[in-house]
């Protein structure tokens, strides 16, 4: 064998990109996920992960040239064990629409089959025997109680916050903390990707490296300097912005939402994740000014006292932003009711130009762009914006075992020049604590 | 213990029938690097000895059969069949399947080695070629063998006049007459073509009916139509010996009492099931264990006691069918390649091409109750179908189980002609979680028997157009 090609992977929006530096040279041992190259976008500059653990036996790219997405740059030869793993992933069928840069690399545990009549099409019982699940103790939500991909999702999640009883260690999520911890406990920086120096492996398919604090805007600049470095920000054209990844487990919420369901469903209102969701993060604006703010002509970072949030959907026109208003004054019902409406007539292009102006903070909802992390403008009105990936199961390690977890990606793009990387990271970790622990959300007013 | 010329493989799958060659396939497909082992032709006893040869005699036999016997469709003809023509006939259809097989197996880049594999150790196979012995190292492997027919006492397949399955689908010369021992789905099927052909056939049956499992409403109908090609039933009687005469031979049977009764015939086929085929493969230098019957025993991703080897197929046991096999076969190359899959069927469909042809998919009546169920079965007779009327064949009917609550489909039982094909659709239903409304709001083409799908949902529903409905 001489290894197998690995292509350039998505950079997320970008088609090519420079391989700046190789970080392996042919022959070295590379593991699954070791940066092997800096490659610089019009947006960042990013490591490419190896795709599994094996030996580099060739570099086909030299430093410097540009490379098109796809296009070949090195070949591994897998280790035994790192190639029936990528067999794994080829073998994942396409099911969602929705990127899905995330292979699973542990199969999940393997379920018996019961001679049991199940009734559920082959594929949903290929699903749960993807997630582990044992689908004879499924409860199905069709007519008759057949089974669908929906209802196997939701019993992995079940059974995984069983599974949450007792806090295991870390899973794959970039951040230092442990995902599944419901404590909301204190931030640690180790999460930032961008100014820690943190030996972490980042999002797959890539991590911006500890070099490229600051968006596409010339060289790259250290970590520390970013929060100020509000030049660097300017050359760029607009602002730049640095970025802090985390995901949170939300089994919890997940339940919170189930078991309000009925109660919306008598008021008449639909119970999305979203309000809760919006309700968490103004929660946390109400805790962190800054985020809440903008800057002004001169360079002043002005909070404001209202909390207008800004949906951004995806529509066949590109993306809308509907801005929810006073969303700190309003119940779960009302906004569940209002972000309905909103959405619903965002997709259909029917807004009025009243309701997309004057949001304080951005928050992207889930599916809109992508369904894991994704790198997003701040507006100039604004300090900072939030994109939420897609609630999904997800690899989470529990008790030194992996399991299918309900996970939410989420993403913060901040001004860097009003909001530093450790705040950045606080207002992640505490967004995240409240979407763990929802129901401490119920201890203070907004 | 391998020695130093020992070839390695990824994957050694023993055995190139229908579970096999499947597997070798699909484990290529998915870049594992696999070499498959053959000792006899590509294909198996399905191709070569089986399902193939026997649909072929079916068939060619239905055209002679039918022609005679179309006066009441204007036709009046008086076939000659030259039995071994067909002979050659059907060897070419085997030799263009079996040639196929190798070729794809080839092109998919499995790695075909012919001999007789035997465990050394449980890394290692030696395969025994007609030159030489060939040393396979292996990091999983997966056991094909299949079956053979079963011998009884008193018949060995080696004396000219006693036939296998296998002689009788190589016979060039039709007999005067044939005893046929077994009533089970080779005997019927085998017995219907030979009645076909003129030969006066004489089935000899242990139990007290053909078909056991499948069940009086379907026993009957296939009975009485072979009663009427002029096939003779002796039930409850057991084949002890056959002895040459100057005129054939005479094949002796007792009941359980003792009693002996004796028929003249020319040949006697024996067809009372077949065995796995373990012997030459040395199970123990691996570990692998095997059940009373002798084959091997697995659990759903077709793992034996031994977690990297595989057994599919029949030597994996029931259901001895050849796409009950390849199935198992596609499971166990991703298993190996370290998918989820499992055998997690929800039916696996059975076909008997006696005439009328039997197929049969999921759960009986009798079965839906005991799984709690509360059955409901619609059923439409073929001759309420107006395309079975136009081809002849109206014996029989669709018989479709669903609960009663739900209205899922749970099983279905067809009788008539190409009941093999129908069976489809009901497999699929089952399959999916359909419901009957799901099969009767599906829109059918008209004339066909399918349509016959269609109102047994229906009637089962009390909605059927062209039966009274229940």
């Amino acid at each position: 064998m001489t290894g197998k090609p690995f292509t350039l992977p998505d950079l997320g929006g970008s088609d090519t990109g420079e391989l700046v530096t190789w970080l392996v040279e042919t022959g070295e041992t590379v593991s699954e996920d070791q940066p092997v190259a800096e490659v610089e976008t019009e947006k960042s500059v990013v490591e490419v992960p190896a795709p599994n653990a094996g030996t580099v036996t060739e570099l086909l790219v030299e430093e410097g040239s540009t490379v098109e997405v796809g296009a070949e740059i090195l070949r591994i030869e897998a280790d035994e064990s790192a190639e029936s793993e990528s067999d794994d992933a080829e073998a994942e069928p396409a099911d969602d629409s929705e990127a899905k840069p995330e292979p699973t690399d542990q199969p999940a545990e393997e379920v018996t089959i019961s001679d049991e009549r199940v009734f559920a099409p082959p594929r949903v019982r290929r699903l749960a025997r993807e997630l582990g699940v044992d689908i004879t103790g499924v409860d199905g939500s069709e007519t008759g109680g057949r089974i669908n991909e929906d209802d196997v999702r939701a019993a992995a999640e079940s059974t995984d916050e069983t599974e949450d009883e007792t806090a295991g260690p870390k899973p794959f999520t970039p951040s230092g903390k442990s995902a599944i911890s419901k404590d909301g406990e204190a931030v640690s920086g180790a999460g930032i990707t961008e100014t820690a120096e943190s030996g972490e492996s980042g999002p797959k398919p890539f991590t911006p490296s500890g070099k490229s604090a600051v968006s596409k805007g010339g060289e790259a600049v250290s970590g520390a300097g970013v929060a100020n470095d509000e030049e660097a920000a300017r050359s760029a054209g607009g602002v730049g912005h640095t970025v802090h990844y985390d995901t949170a487990v939300v089994a919890e919420l997940t339940d919170l939402r189930a078991e309000l369901e009925p109660h919306a469903e008598a008021h008449g209102v639909e119970l999305t994740l979203l309000p809760l969701f919006i309700k968490s993060v103004v929660r946390t604006l109400a805790e962190q000014p800054t985020l809440n703010a903008m800057v002004d002509e001169n360079g002043e970072v002005v909070a404001s006292d209202e909390y207008h949030i800004g949906l951004a959907v995806a529509t066949d026109d590109g993306l809308a932003v509907p801005v929810v208003r006073n969303a700190d004054e309003k119940t779960v019902l009302e906004l569940a009711e209002e972000i309905d409406d909103l959405v619903d007539r965002a997709e259909a292009g029917k807004l009025t130009s009243e309701e997309t102006g004057g949001g304080t903070f951005t928050v992207t909802i889930p599916g809109a762009i992508g369904g894991e992390y994704a790198t997003l403008p701040v507006d100039d009105s604004q300090t900072a914006s939030l994109a939420l990936g897609a609630v999904e199961p997800r690899p989470v390690v529990s008790d030194g075992e992996v399991v299918a977890r309900e996970t939410l990606p989420l993403s913060l793009s901040v001004d860097p020049r009003a909001v530093d990387a450790t705040e950045a990271a606080a207002f992640v970790e505490q967004v995240v604590g409240y979407l763990e622990s929802p129901t401490r959300l119920l201890l203070t007013s907004t | 213990m391998v020695d130093g010329d020992a070839t390695e493989t990824e994957l050694v799958v023993i055995g190139a029938g229908p579970g096999g060659y499947v597997a070798a396939i699909r484990a290529a497909q998915r870049d594992i690097d696999v070499t498959l082992v053959e000792k006899g032709d590509f294909g198996g006893t399905c191709l070569n000895t089986g399902c193939i040869p026997s649909k072929a005699y079916i068939t060619a036999t239905d055209i002679a059969h039918e022609a005679s016997n179309a006066e009441l469709m204007g036709i009046s003809a008086n076939p000659e069949v030259d039995l071994s023509a067909m002979n050659e006939w059907k060897n070419g259809v085997v030799d263009q399947l079996t040639g196929g097989v190798e070729k794809l197996c080839k092109a998919n880049g499995a790695t075909l080695v012919e001999g007789t594999a035997r465990f050394v150790d449980d890394h290692t196979v030696a395969v025994d070629g007609s030159d030489d012995i060939e040393t396979i190292a292996f990091d999983n492997a997966i056991v094909a063998t299949g079956s053979r027919p079963i011998e009884i006492p008193g018949f060995a397949y080696s004396d000219e006049p006693v036939w296998s399955s296998t002689d009788a689908l190589a016979a060039t010369e039709i007999p005067d007459r044939l005893v046929v021992v077994g009533g089970g789905y080779i005997g019927m099927e085998l017995s219907t073509v030979f009645a076909k052909l003129g030969t006066q056939v004489t089935v000899v049956e242990m139990l007290d009916d053909i078909l056991p499992t499948y069940g009086s409403d379907v026993t009957k109908i296939i009975r009485s139509k072979a009663e009427e090609l002029g096939i003779e039933f002796n039930f409850g009687e057991g084949a002890s010996e056959w002895t040459e005469t100057d005129d054939g031979i005479v094949v002796t049977s007792e009941t359980e009492d003792g009693e002996e009764s004796t028929y003249e015939a020319d040949n006697v086929l024996v067809a009372v099931g077949r065995a796995p085929v373990t012997d030459t493969l040395d199970l123990g230098e691996a570990g692998i264990e095997t059940t009373d019957r002798g084959t091997i025993p697995t659990d759903d991703r077709m793992r034996t006691n031994v977690d990297h080897i595989h057994a599919i197929g029949d030597v994996a046991g029931d259901p001895m069918l050849a796409h009950a096999a390849s199935k198992e076969g596609i499971v166990a190359a991703e298993v190996i390649a370290g998918e989820p899959a499992a055998m997690d069927v929800q039916a696996v469909p059975a076909a008997v091409f006696t005439d009328p042809e039997i197929a049969t998919a999921g759960m009986t009546v009798e079965e839906a109750e005991e799984a709690g169920f509360e059955p409901v079965v619609g059923e439409m007779p073929f001759r309420s179908s107006g395309r079975a009327l136009t081809t002849g064949h109206t014996d029989g009917f669709v018989k479709i189980v669903a609960d009663e609550d739900s209205g899922f489909v749970l099983g279905g039982k067809i009788v008539g002609p190409e009941a093999s094909e129908l069976i489809a659709e009901v497999t699929l239903a089952i399959e999916l979680g359909a419901t009957l409304e799901d099969v009767a709001s599906t829109v059918h083409t008209h004339p066909t028997l399918a349509e016959a799908v269609m109102e047994a949902a229906e009637n089962a529903e009390g909605q059927a157009i062209h039966t009274l409905n229940r």
